[in-house]
């Protein structure tokens, strides 16, 4: 291992690095702010790391191999980047959880959330660069299994509401147990490919692919299987069916990191697999991804239709947006489709990182401590994520809500935010690859999204008919949380109206 | 266009397929057989302890669901997991000579690793058995 | 010197449009009603500023000159294609004519208002539909193309819809707005499509090009016609004529002195005007002409023998202006063009003056508006009285006041149109006497004979304000004969022959004969039809010949009844369908989210074995 292999997987070390420093400050220093903050500089140091590796990359201009397991490129950094970003914008919103709910002088170890957090990034960066299906695998499981503890992390926060604590261990056991499936299922592809074809490296499968036979074959399951578990993890439909359950439980900052980085990581290493393996020239596989687009278009956006509680609708809306994103994956392997795939996951991660924090920044505040011993907190409200506590948020607190409701603007695809410019990729990449049906999915799909996003904003305009003004609270929300808020909604709308900035940097690529 | 079947016969696919279609008809029609006989030819009768578990006659007492202490896994998960790790260091003693100093230095990071995982266990309490209530008191 | 007066042309509209805005904008600034002396200020004050302009450039430009031009471009309006138009005004003497009643007869129906509606709750309101309405009449008379006139035309109709309609907390004053409205717009959508057939044909919509190109196309040319019978048919609408003339009698439901302005005086003869701004149009057309003429001749006779048996003030009074205005057709149609804008102008002074004094009439008996609760006002309201008698002495055209001089030209003018006796001589002939009989009915059962139930409580609510209007029009509807507008550069038409005496003597001789007949029935203001009860022929004449039972047997009921069946929106049903569909689905959907871990499970087996078995077909 050269050293320049070394400093091209500069990030992979610092976040280590990190962990491993955390690991040892939160046995001898138990301080939640302290954890947070080297998570934090962790983080940044990461980014700072992958500048780095980018301005050597750029000198070379050859994507650097290490050690056959992983490839760094430019496009791989850039995901990366992105990834970081919003594990910074988790953190914040971590912070803000986990703040309330845990009583240090208790037994909560809220400091295990940072570590985890680390632990997902490893995993999702490894995957990000994985160019074997060894540290496919490796990576993955690394990111799942650090998934699951936060999933149910609001067991550990003691002072969490009851209810909230079984919600969010019930989502924590369901992603593990279907999770462990669907891991199952691609390891046995992996076998199947490894059996076929006699090598796990990318290039050593590519080569076999082009060979293939033109009968389904060994080598044609295994794939097939492997995309399942991809399936599953981008919760495509018909591999959807967890994802209300995951998100309504977890909480909102484990959502928004699942929703966010979960999903990325697996479409950046699905953009890399097509594309280093021919995968694109095999109809079979390119008809299922559309199948399982078009179905997660309509099946998501109906599921979401009439849903009540924000975090389920989100999550539903969730499975249409990677529908979407699909459909710029499907006109293969050309510059455009690509630019595409990256803009919309872009204004997705975007968005979605506004949308949950938004939703759990509004719980937070509606938290109150119990009078009783216990000193629990309870909701002051009977759910925070009921349609019915959003009714006149707009009278209560304007810029939360403004911000919100930029985030339902663009998931719904209004023009000025980032997610109409992303959407407007959508389509004209349909276009530039004549998928007219997978179009038509899109536009109804939009249609009827249009329906609920556009239904919660009016919710949240409505005044409560009864209420006296003066009894009307607003919400109050940490300051960290509301400039996290206001910089994402500032980029949306920066990106919205100037793509021209966003789409020079992804060509730069 | 690669991959699909030069022709798409569905004569032929059957011509393939009839010994697992004809197979998987039978098993069908064998289940549907055995347990239509025995409905049609079994006796059903209706009485207090028809749904009682039978035991050599005896009466079952209580219920089987027995809680265990959450420690008892911990303490094996965590025996498992380090016991695991052996298996690695036993490979690398193996071919200790042939790695070198970089192998050497791997191990060492390997290992260093574990032990700081060691540490944040046993300072958070993993390690102790009954863990909260024994601290508390 | 006319460069010098250009500028001015365009603030003759203006001055009111301002008025408006100001009187509407008026509680932005104070947040409460301004008093009624301010919304007076501003109403009348506007409107007096342009009239005194329109004065000002009639006796310095166009007293001595009768070929007098004045036109002003104040900026391009739209631009299509080959579509441009501009906000041009262009004045000449027909239009000077015009925005002398308008603004003239506009004022001092403002000023009278005034007074009228003093302690009314929509005082700013009323005035400010009303400066709207002079601002949208004087671009109408003043436009330069069709379009800029349709906009004024538009305009009228609005605030006509706003007036008659100004105590919408009556229903039925709702129900006449809308008629009105309706109505009117039938007209307007065919003089629309007279336009766009006009503009598809020639190119231009201004009206100078397009009478210039009329007058040279080819006689009897089918689109002239047909643009010419489309112009015809807003005008028709506008003016109150047959098939159209229903909105004009309940149009009164609105105040008075909008009944005196807008529904007597100046919009309602719009039509008029229009025909006559494009006269070599219909010109180029007999089948037009003719067309216009029977239009006027019909009317004027229905409308005059409706009025003889009606017993609302007011309504006798709206079946007279359509007669009128009937007049006004007649004359065009027989190419009369000087003799039908000279009794538009005549007209506008003699039923103004009339609609004003039964204004006071009606304030006097505390909003009495039936004839038979009237009777020896003579005695009680003396001045009211002599106006009203001038006002009905013009209106029935006696010799020496001003109606007798332009309906005289009319007839004269109809006796030449076929070389000799005629229908439309004799129609004329014999509406003259119906105008006389009936009006001089409506002077004997109001302020002669004994005192009828409510003249009991009469109480004179004439005050200054409201005196000085009346007495300046009893003088316009006595001498205004003498100001004949100089129009013979305007309309260029032979030279009048002479007719026989005794045409002339009938036509002195039948309204007086009218006169005589009204003194002999209703001298003693008591009234056989009210005695003995109706006969049938005069319930088709009080019901305006059952036209409003016709068009609402045969145009509001199906249409209401279509309306009925299609209740529940035929076409919406697929929208609502599709939200049903969306809405069944998600609850099906729904059915699979049931959060059992061992259906996830096997979901999650079923698509891997759906996916597999895809992989085989595809």
């Amino acid at each position: 291992m050269s050293a320049r292999e070394l400093h091209a997987i500069l990030p992979l070390l610092i976040l280590s690095g990190g962990i491993l420093f955390l690991l040892l400050q939160v046995s001898f220093l138990r301080s939640h702010k302290a954890a947070a903050a080297t998570a934090v500089i962790t983080l940044i140091a990461a980014i700072a790391a992958c500048f780095d590796v980018a301005r050597t990359l750029s000198q070379s201009a050859a994507p650097i191999e290490v050690t056959g397991l992983l490839l760094i490129d430019q496009q791989a950094l850039f995901f990366c980047l992105l990834f970081l970003l919003a594990a910074l914008a988790i953190a914040v919103l971590g912070f803000s959880y986990l703040q309330k709910r845990c009583d240090s002088a208790r037994e909560s170890i809220p400091e295990a959330f940072y570590l985890l957090l680390l632990l997902v990034m490893l995993g999702a960066m490894a995957l990000v660069f994985s160019n074997h299906f060894a540290s496919v695998f490796l990576s993955m499981e690394l990111m799942s299994l650090a998934l699951y503890p936060m999933l149910g992390f609001a067991v550990t926060g003691d002072l969490s509401p009851r209810l909230e604590q079984m919600y969010s261990l019930e989502s924590g056991v369901k992603y593990l147990l279907l999770s462990a499936l669907s891991t199952a299922l691609g390891l046995f592809g992996m076998a199947l490919i490894y059996a076929a074809c006699g090598a796990l490296d990318f290039g050593g499968v590519a080569a076999a692919v082009a060979n293939l036979p033109r009968t389904p074959s060994l080598l044609l399951s295994g794939l097939t299987l492997l995309l399942i578990t991809l399936a599953f993890k981008l919760s495509l439909v018909p591999f959807h069916i967890w994802t209300p359950d995951v998100y309504q439980g977890a909480p909102s900052p484990v959502t928004a990191l699942i929703a966010t980085v979960g999903k990325g990581a697996v479409v950046a290493l699905l953009l890399r697999l097509f594309t280093e393996l021919e995968l694109f020239s095999i109809p079979a596989l390119t008809g299922l991804l559309a199948a399982a687009s078009v179905a997660s278009m309509l099946v998501g956006n109906l599921l979401a239709l009439m849903q009540k509680n924000i975090k389920r609708l989100l999550a539903y809306s969730s499975i249409a947006h990677i529908g979407y994103l699909l459909v710029a994956f499907l006109i293969g392997n050309s510059a455009f489709g690509n630019e595409a795939v990256l803009y919309y996951l872009v204004a997705y991660v975007i968005t979605t990182l506004g949308a949950f924090g938004a939703v759990g920044l509004i719980a937070d505040s509606a938290l109150a401590r119990t009078a009783g011993s216990a000193g629990e907190y309870v909701y002051t409200t009977t759910s925070p994520f009921q349609r019915d506590f959003y009714r006149g948020l707009l009278w209560r607190s304007p810029w939360l809500a403004g911000c919100l409701a930029a985030m339902l603007l663009s998931l719904a695809g209004i023009p000025l935010t980032i997610g109409f410019i992303g959407k407007f990729y959508i389509f004209a990449a349909g276009i530039q690859g004549q998928l007219r049906l997978l179009l038509a999915a899109v536009v109804i799909g939009s249609a009827i999204g249009l329906f609920y996003y556009l239904r919660l904003l009016l919710t949240m305009v409505l005044r409560e008919p009864q209420a006296p003004l003066d009894s009307i609270e607003s919400v109050r929300i940490a300051v960290s949380g509301r400039l996290l808020l206001i910089s994402l909604t500032g980029v949306l709308l920066i990106f919205g109206v100037f793509p021209q900035i966003l789409i020079d940097w992804i060509y730069t690529l | 266009m690669l991959n699909r079947p030069t022709q798409f016969d569905p004569a032929t696919l059957v011509q393939h397929l009839w010994p697992l279609i004809v197979y998987g008809f039978a098993v069908l029609a064998l289940i549907a057989l055995m347990l239509g006989l025995s409905y049609f030819l079994g006796q059903r009768r209706r009485d207090a302890a028809t749904d009682e578990p039978f035991e050599s006659g005896i009466v079952s007492q209580g219920s089987a669901h027995v809680r265990l202490s959450i420690n008892y896994y911990l303490v094996a998960i965590l025996f498992i997991v380090f016991d695991l790790e052996a298996i690695y260091l036993f490979s690398w003693a193996i071919a200790f000579r042939q790695t070198g100093l970089l192998g050497f230095i791997e191990a060492a990071i390997f290992i260093v690793i574990l032990l700081a995982g060691l540490i944040y266990l046993w300072r958070l309490g993993a390690l102790d058995w009954g863990g909260k209530q024994q601290r508390n008191l | 010197m006319q460069d010098f007066f250009a500028p001015f042309l365009a603030w003759i509209p203006l001055l009111p449009l301002l008025g408006f805005v100001l009187l509407i904008a008026l509680p932005l600034f104070h947040l409460r009603e301004p008093p009624e002396a301010v919304s007076a200020v501003v109403g009348v004050g506007s409107v007096c500023l342009s009239a005194l302009l329109t004065l000002l450039i009639m006796w310095t430009l166009f007293l001595n000159n009768p070929s007098a031009v004045l036109q002003v471009s104040l900026w391009q309006w739209l631009k299509v294609g080959a579509l441009q138009l501009g906000f041009d005004f262009y004045l000449d003497w027909l239009g000077m004519a015009m925005l002398l009643v308008v603004t003239g007869v506009g004022f001092l129906i403002h000023l009278y208002s005034a007074g009228y509606m003093h302690g009314d709750d929509g005082y700013r309101r009323y005035f400010a539909y009303l400066n709207l309405f002079v601002g949208a009449m004087l671009i109408l008379v003043m436009a330069d193309n069709l379009l800029l006139l349709y906009l004024g035309w538009e305009g009228v109709g609005l605030c006509s819809y706003l007036l008659i309609g100004f105590w919408y907390r009556n229903s039925a004053n709702g129900d006449a707005a809308r008629k009105a409205f309706i109505v009117t717009r039938i007209g307007d959508t065919a003089m629309l499509l007279g336009l766009i057939l006009l503009f598809s044909q020639f190119g231009t919509l201004s009206i100078r090009a397009l009478n210039t190109a009329a007058a040279s196309a080819p006689a009897n040319n089918l689109t002239v016609t047909l643009a010419a019978l489309l112009l015809l048919g807003g005008a028709v609408g506008k003016s109150a004529q047959l098939p159209l003339q229903t909105w004009l009698p309940d149009a009164m439901a609105g105040p008075t002195p909008v009944s005196a302005l807008i529904h007597a005086a100046t919009m309602v003869t719009a039509g008029v005007y229009l025909i006559a701004r494009m006269h070599p149009l219909f010109n180029a057309s007999e089948t037009a002409m003719s067309a216009v003429g029977i239009v006027g001749a019909l009317t004027l006779l229905l409308a005059g023998f409706s009025a003889m048996v009606q017993s609302d003030i007011k309504r006798v009074l709206a079946y007279s202006t359509i007669s009128q205005i009937g007049y006004m057709f007649l004359a065009l149609g027989v190419g009369a063009w000087t003799g039908a804008i000279f009794h538009l102008m005549t007209h506008a002074f003699f039923k103004a003056l009339l609609f004003l004094s039964a204004g006071s009439v009606i304030l006097s008996l505390h909003h009495e508006q039936s004839l038979f609760s009237m009777g020896g006002l003579r005695r009680k309201l003396p001045f009211t009285f002599g106006c009203f008698a001038i006002g009905c002495a013009s209106l029935a055209a006696l010799p020496f006041t001003a109606g007798f001089y332009s309906k005289d030209q009319i007839l004269l003018k109809a006796w030449e149109y076929q070389g000799g006796f005629n229908g439309i001589w004799f129609t004329g002939i014999l509406g003259a006497l119906i105008t006389g009989f009936y009006s001089f009915r409506l002077l004997f059962l109001v302020f002669f004979g004994n005192d009828g139930p409510a003249s009991a409580q009469c109480k004179d609510a004439n005050n200054g304000v409201m005196t000085l209007p009346l007495s300046v029009l009893a003088v316009l509807a006595l001498f205004g004969g003498l100001l004949t507008p100089p129009l013979q550069r305007v309309f260029t038409q032979a030279p009048a022959g002479h007719a026989p005496l005794w045409v002339e003597g009938v036509a002195i001789a039948a309204p007086i004969l009218g006169l005589a007949l009204a003194w002999l029935l209703f001298r003693h203001n008591t009234s056989p039809m009210e005695s003995r009860g109706k006969s049938a022929l005069e319930k088709l004449w009080f019901s305006g010949w059952g036209f409003d039972w016709l068009y609402h047997r045969l145009l509001v009921q199906p249409l209401t009844s279509l309306a009925r069946i299609n209740r529940n929106d035929i076409l919406n049903s697929i929208y609502n369908g599709t939200a049903f569909i969306c809405r069944q689905l998600h609850n099906l959907l729904s059915t699979s989210q049931n959060g059992l871990i061992r259906w996830y499970i096997a979901s999650f087996t079923c698509g891997a074995i759906i996916f597999l078995a895809l992989l085989v077909v595809l």
